[in-house]
This record gives structure tokens, C-alpha cells and sequence, in this order.
């Protein structure tokens, strides 16, 4: 994606296409700030054509879908809610590279009308960029119910922008954004608002910004046709406020890299003043950390202030408060809130066990004409020949799927989207902030964790709700190793009944191990738990807007999860039927001095590795006593997470985390077969 | 006095908070700015985190920032 260095103009054109593909001539950006309707936008504009994609390199999830207007079709990019344009966090940089590098030709800004002036902030940073700009004032009925009223014409007039009064939950406003925007693309050089004009800062910082702004020119080509995509003014400006996309910037002008050392040298050297500024900038002499705040952040925020106390006039509220106000002060209210979430949470879990239960009836009864055919067809193969075992295998691999884990996946996205969109998620990770806390890890984290008792891949996608990448893999981690998912916990059960394992030990190990494993892992990364997180009003969801999110999230299923279980569930059977993995029966000796446990058990500890379902296959044919069944179940559970579950960390943290999640997983299941071994009385 | 010393129902202004710069611009996003009038809303039980009305805005901001955060009557 960064390789726009070597392409001119036109061609660049076509790498923004990786993101936006098709062959519409003109793209759109929808760019705001967390809550303020984007999706609903998003949604009203493009339909149900919109295509959920990973940004390339990140988990943030990227939409993109076609506005179709009588002139052609157009572009929609919705980029990930971001509160401003400072790349600290994986949203803000993706919505920030999209923004540098897919070539937009209008940005829409969904700004949230109630909350205008931390709105305009990023309003006033996208006006940098040298990109035409609309605002959608979204939400103006929920300011009306707060008693502002927003001087839509003055505010206009400040941004010099067109601003568009919506009320996107009820379609207010959608047709004039439409027209404005089909407008843009067929006339993009005769109008007058297409003419972005920045934000003046005060003069000293003006000053800095011009010789930096003369240097870059200087060592940026024009030729490039770069400027366009980074004017040299919002480039100077990057750099005075910048830590994390430097590294990006870097990557597409080397020179940027040899210039700011240069400059940081002249500054040190008294070479270079910035005419009296002063204030903190990365190339001020007195910035340190007293200056937390850089002096163009600070002026940003002013003028944000300002223009939003010159365009909103606040009326007497009339009458009492919103049914929906009321229900907010419930909710957010421990005494009354943390009953009612807690409730709601326990129905959320216990629905989608329901929809798993249902699943498992029924599912094999619509896909049983086809375990038929195939069995019949397995019966004509000679018997024992690897065909026969790849025809049996194919149904095992695709029942597991379908029955258990798209099901649950399909319940817990339509869930996660209605908690999500009716703004429940937030309310329910600040109730259980205190308490994940003290396993280091944010309170958001119940809904991967609760996920992953019926089945961790879904749990491992969850972990996207997470605020840091470190508590992401800290979850992932806990998923990966000691929840028990479902089928885990089928494992514990049947071999418990079967050969009367003692079921305390097999969880109290499980429990020792999360404990252990929360408190060390997050220690180790130094997670940062700190809460601060917006709780955003409730709202009833929109059934159209949850149901089309769940499904495209659901397209990961199809494309990503689906495949690896069908082949690993054909794998496993072949590695069963062909007798391959018996050949570890010869560590038996080594495996009873150190974890009590035959060896024959030992495999059906080292099957889980591929599939869990697997396991008891192998373990059920054994003869174990008790203490066996004990130490054999539990090493089981805690052992290397299913191929699904790899993959997925491998995706989302790279291999490297899931290297160090998988000698996590060794260590764990043998130190947990050993000690057992050690302390189980043997009877 | 700090956020952390705040009861609900309480009305303050923001005057400074001792944060690094990563901490200040997630504030600063949320428009926890100096100057800035916040309500405690709802202080959770448990040393959990407190919900702040900013504007029209409700921010949960947990204890340990809360503690770094001082604030004036």
C-alpha cells in the first residue's frame, strides 16, 4: 500500500482501488467520530452492496459500497470511528491512511450535532488535507431533546463547507447528502466549497508552519502529484504534532526521516528558531514534559470551542425528560444498571447456547440425505483404503462446522451487533471494568471470554471490541489456553462420566491456570487497563442495520473459518484411520513415569491440537482409571488451542504471538500433567 | 481535589491532569479539557469507574485516571 512513491497520479488512482475496488471514478470518505451514526449513513447511502474488508495488515474492519447516482456509480469508503486524525490507535491510523492513500475526492464528516465542539476538532483537521468536505450535522433531534439548537447556516459559514442538517435514524437529510455528493463528482472543479480552505492558526505558529512547509517542499517533488494527497501544509503539520504515522510518512518520503533529524540538530544547535513560538512543538527547544499538549492541538481545540459557541444557542429544556433519558438514568445507575446488564447479559449467553442446542438437532437432520450418499459411496470403496477414509471424512468435516460453530458465530454476531448498536456493549464494560481488572485486562473483555465457552474462534474475532492490541492478545491468549470452550467441556463430561475422573481437580486446574495465566501474561505485555471509554445514549437498534452487520461479519465464516475446519476435520480422521499417530505408543514408558497417563492417552492429548472433538474419539476406546481419565482430561484442556483458533490468532497478532501462545500451551499441559502426577493421591 | 474525590451529583471544571501525552489526547478526544465543565453522574461500587457527563457526552473514565485528573470546584 505504501509503494505511492513510485506511481504518478493516475496510477495512484488505481492503488487506492485496493481499497475501493470497481471502477467508479469518484470516492467518498465517511469519516467521524465514534456513535455519531456512520454505519446508519453508510447504510442509507450505499445499500446492502457494502463489503466489510480487514484494512490490510490491521483487524480494523473497513466498509466500502457503491452511492449509485445518474451520472455513475460512486465510491463510499466508511472509515473506522476515530475522534481525531492523531494516529494513536489502530482505528485512528487506518482512517488516517485511507485518507492519505485511496485517493478520496470528498470527505463526508458525520459529526454528532450534541457534541459539536469535540465534532469540529476533527472537522477542523480533515479541512488540513486539501480534500473537499461535507458536514453531516447527524443527531440534530437528539440535540433538540437536549435543548441546543444549531445554527446550521453560521455554522457554514465558519467552516466555509456545506453542512447538512440529518437525522439519519429516520433518513432526514440523506437525499440532500446524495445530491451534494453527486454534484461534487460532476462538477469536482466548479464549485465554489470544493476549495478547502485550512484553518489559520496564530501567527507564531503559522510562522513555523511556513518554513517547515518551504523545506518540504523543497524535498518532495511536485511531480509526484503528491501534493494532493499530502498538501505540504497538512504535512508540516503532521510533523509538528506526529509520533505514529511517521513511520508510515517515513516509508513513502525517505528524505522526511534525514530532514526532521536535521532540523531536530539545527534546533539543538541554535540554527533554527521557530520565530518565538515556543510552545511545545517536536521541534521546539521547550518542549518537554510539561507540555503535553502541542500548541496546534490547543489552538484546534480553541477554535473548535469558539466556533461552537457562536453557531449553538441552548434553550430552556421543554418538559421532562425522554422516556429515553429515563432509561439511560436506570442504566447508568449502579444500583438499578448493574442488576438489569447483568440480566441482560445472562440472557445473551444463554440464547446463544440455545441456538447451539437447537443447532446440533437440527442441523444434522437437514445435512443427513447427504451423510447418507456419502456413506453409501464409502461402502462401495474397498475398505481400509485411503479413499474410503477421505469419503468418510469429508461429512465429519463439514457437519462440525454448520452444526456447532456457525451457529454459535451466528448468534453471537447478531448479539454483539445488537448490544453494540443499541449501546448496551459500552454500559456492560464499564460494569465489569472492576472486576476484569483485577485480572488485567479491561472490562470489555467478558464478551470474548463469555463467547469462548461455546466456542473460542468466535471469542478470538471478539477480541476486535478490545481497546489496545496488548489486551487483545492477553485475551486471546486466555482463549486460546484454559477457557473451556464447548467442546472442551464435552470432553470433560463424557471422559468424567465414563471412567469417574474426579471433575474438581479438571477444574480447579482450568481455573488455577486463568488466573495464573491473566495476571502474568498481562504483567508481561503491560497491558494498558486504563478505562476510558464513551458510554453512547441507548437507542433501539435498527433491525436492518444489525442484521446486515452480522451478516457481512459472517462472510469471515465463509471465507476464513469454514475452510480451515473442513480440511483439519478431514485431517484428523485421516491421521486416526490410517493408524499414524499410534506410533506414539512407543513413549508409553516415558509418558507413565512423568504424567501417570498411557501413552495412547498422550495422542489423544497431542489430537486436540488439530480438532477437540477428536479427542475423546481416542480417549473413550482406553482403558484409564480414574486417576488417568483425571490427569488425561485435564491436560487436554489446557492444551495447544484447535487450528481454527490458531489461524485466527496467527491472523490477527502474527505468527510470532502465536509462537509464544503455543510454548505457553506446551509448557502449560505438560507442567499440568506433571504436577497432577506429583500431587493425585494414587489409589 | 481530583476527579477520584468527586461524589455523583457533584459539578467541577477540569484544571490539569498529570498524564503522558498518549493519556492527554485520548482526554483530549473525549473533550476532558481544561476548562471544561464535567457532572459525576454514577460512581461505581467497588473502586470501579466513575461516568462523567461532558457536554452531552457521558465518558467512563476509571479510577486510576480519575486519580490523576484534578479538577475545581
Amino acid at each position: 500500500m505504501l509503494s505511492a512513491r513510485k506511481v504518478g497520479p493516475t496510477e495512484n488512482h488505481s492503488e487506492g482501488r485496493h481499497i475501493a475496488a470497481g471502477s467508479a471514478k469518484f470516492t467518498v470518505a465517511l469519516v467521524g467520530q465514534p456513535n455519531v451514526g456512520k454505519s446508519v449513513i453508510m447504510n442509507l447511502l450505499t445499500g446492502a452492496g457494502a463489503v466489510v474488508s480487514n484494512y490490510p495488515g490491521t483487524t480494523v474492519e473497513l466498509t466500502t459500497g457503491y452511492l449509485q447516482t445518474p451520472y455513475g456509480d460512486i465510491a463510499v469508503i466508511d472509515t473506522p470511528g476515530t475522534y481525531s486524525l492523531h494516529s494513536d490507535t489502530e482505528e485512528q491510523k487506518v482512517a488516517q491512511r485511507v485518507l492519505l492513500e485511496s485517493n478520496v475526492d470528498l470527505i463526508v464528516n458525520v459529526a454528532d450535532a450534541r457534541n459539536l465542539s469535540r465534532n469540529l476538532y476533527l472537522t477542523l483537521q480533515l479541512l488540513d488535507l486539501g480534500i473537499p468536505v461535507v458536514v453531516a450535522l447527524n443527531q440534530m433531534d437528539m440535540a433538540r431533546e437536549a435543548g441546543m439548537i444549531v445554527d446550521v447556516q453560521a455554522l457554514a459559514e465558519a467552516l466555509q463547507v456545506p453542512v447538512i442538517p440529518m437525522v439519519a435514524s429516520r433518513g432526514e437529510g440523506v437525499d440532500e447528502l446524495k445530491k451534494l455528493i453527486a454534484d461534487a463528482a460532476r462538477f469536482p472543479q466548479s464549485l465554489a466549497w470544493c476549495e478547502v480552505k485550512p484553518m489559520r492558526f496564530s501567527q507564531e505558529i503559522e510562522n513555523v508552519i511556513s518554513v517547515l512547509q518551504s523545506q518540504l517542499e523543497a524535498i518532495i517533488p511536485e511531480e509526484d502529484g503528491k501534493h494532493r494527497m499530502h498538501p505540504s501544509r497538512a504535512l508540516a503539520i503532521h510533523l509538528m504534532e506526529h509520533d505514529a504515522l511517521d513511520e508510515d510518512l517515513f516509508g513513502i518520503y525517505p528524505e522526511l526521516e534525514h530532514f526532521v533529524e536535521e532540523l531536530q540538530s539545527k534546533v539543538a544547535n541554535n540554527q533554527f528558531l521557530c520565530n518565538g513560538c515556543f510552545r511545545g512543538c517536536r521541534f521546539c527547544p521547550a518542549a518537554d514534559a510539561l507540555h503535553p499538549v502541542l500548541p496546534t492541538c490547543l489552538e484546534r481545540t480553541r477554535k473548535a470551542k469558539e466556533i461552537t459557541n457562536s453557531v449553538v444557542r441552548h434553550i430552556k429544556q421543554a418538559g421532562a425528560a425522554s422516556p429515553r433519558q429515563h432509561l439511560e438514568r436506570v442504566l447508568d445507575y449502579p444500583p438499578t444498571g448493574i442488576p438489569i446488564l447483568a440480566f441482560i447479559a445472562y440472557i445473551a449467553v444463554k440464547v446463544t447456547l440455545a441456538v447451539l442446542e437447537f443447532a446440533e438437532e437440527f442441523v444434522p437432520v437437514v445435512l443427513g440425505p447427504l451423510v447418507g450418499l456419502v456413506d453409501s459411496l464409502a461402502d462401495a470403496l474397498p475398505q481400509g483404503s485411503l479413499a474410503e477414509i477421505i469419503v468418510r471424512a469429508i461429512p465429519e468435516g463439514i457437519l462440525l462446522p454448520f452444526e456447532v460453530v456457525m451457529p454459535t458465530m451466528l448468534s453471537i454476531y447478531l448479539i454483539m451487533a445488537l448490544l453494540e448498536d443499541s449501546g448496551l456493549m459500552p454500559r456492560i464494560a464499564v460494569m465489569m471494568d472492576r472486576v476484569m481488572s483485577l485480572l488485567n485486562i479491561p472490562g470489555q473483555s467478558i464478551i470474548p471470554i463469555v463467547l469462548g465457552f461455546g466456542c473460542r474462534a468466535p471469542g478470538v474475532l471478539a477480541t476486535r471490541t478490545l481497546p489496545n492490541r496488548e489486551s487483545r492478545i492477553v485475551v486471546s491468549t486466555l482463549l486460546a489456553i484454559p477457557i473451556p470452550c464447548a467442546a472442551t467441556l464435552g470432553i470433560i463430561t463424557g471422559v468424567a462420566k465414563a471412567f469417574d475422573a474426579d471433575l474438581r481437580v479438571i477444574y480447579g486446574a482450568i481455573a488455577f491456570v486463568f488466573l495464573l495465566l491473566a495476571r502474568l501474561v498481562g504483567r508481561y505485555l503491560g497491558a494498558d487497563t486504563e478505562l476510558i471509554l464513551e458510554i453512547p445514549p441507548v437507542r433501539v437498534p435498527s433491525v436492518k442495520a444489525v442484521a446486515s452487520k452480522a451478516w457481512m461479519r459472517m462472510e469471515g465464516f465463509f471465507k476464513q473459518v469454514l475452510p480451515v475446519l473442513m480440511v483439519t476435520g478431514i485431517g484428523v480422521r485421516i491421521l486416526l484411520d490410517t493408524g499414524i499417530l499410534s506410533v506414539l505408543s512407543r513413549f508409553d514408558p516415558f509418558s507413565a513415569r512423568l504424567f501417570g497417563i498411557s501413552g495412547q492417552a498422550l495422542v489423544s492429548v497431542a489430537v486436540t491440537v488439530v480438532q477437540r472433538y477428536a479427542a475423546p474419539m481416542v480417549l473413550l476406546n482406553l482403558p484409564l482409571t480414574a486417576r488417568e481419565a483425571t490427569i488425561a482430561a485435564s491436560m487436554i484442556s489446557l492444551s495447544l488451542p484447535c487450528i481454527p483458533v490458531s489461524y485466527l490468532i496467527a491472523k490477527e497478532f502474527g505468527w510470532k504471538t502465536l509462537a509464544a501462545v503455543f510454548g505457553l500451551a506446551v509448557c502449560i499441559t505438560l507442567s499440568t500433567g506433571l504436577v497432577l502426577n506429583l500431587i493425585l493421591p494414587v489409589v | 481535589m481530583t476527579l477520584l474525590d468527586t461524589r455523583p451529583g457533584d459539578e467541577v471544571i477540569i484544571s490539569t491532569a498529570r498524564t503522558g501525552r498518549g493519556a492527554m489526547r485520548r482526554l483530549w478526544d473525549l473533550g476532558l479539557l481544561p476548562g471544561t465543565r464535567v457532572k459525576n453522574i454514577a460512581s461505581h461500587p467497588f473502586k470501579g469507574p466513575i461516568l462523567l457527563k461532558v457536554g452531552e457526552a457521558t465518558v467512563a473514565v476509571g479510577r486510576n485516571l480519575a486519580s490523576r485528573i484534578y479538577v475545581t470546584k
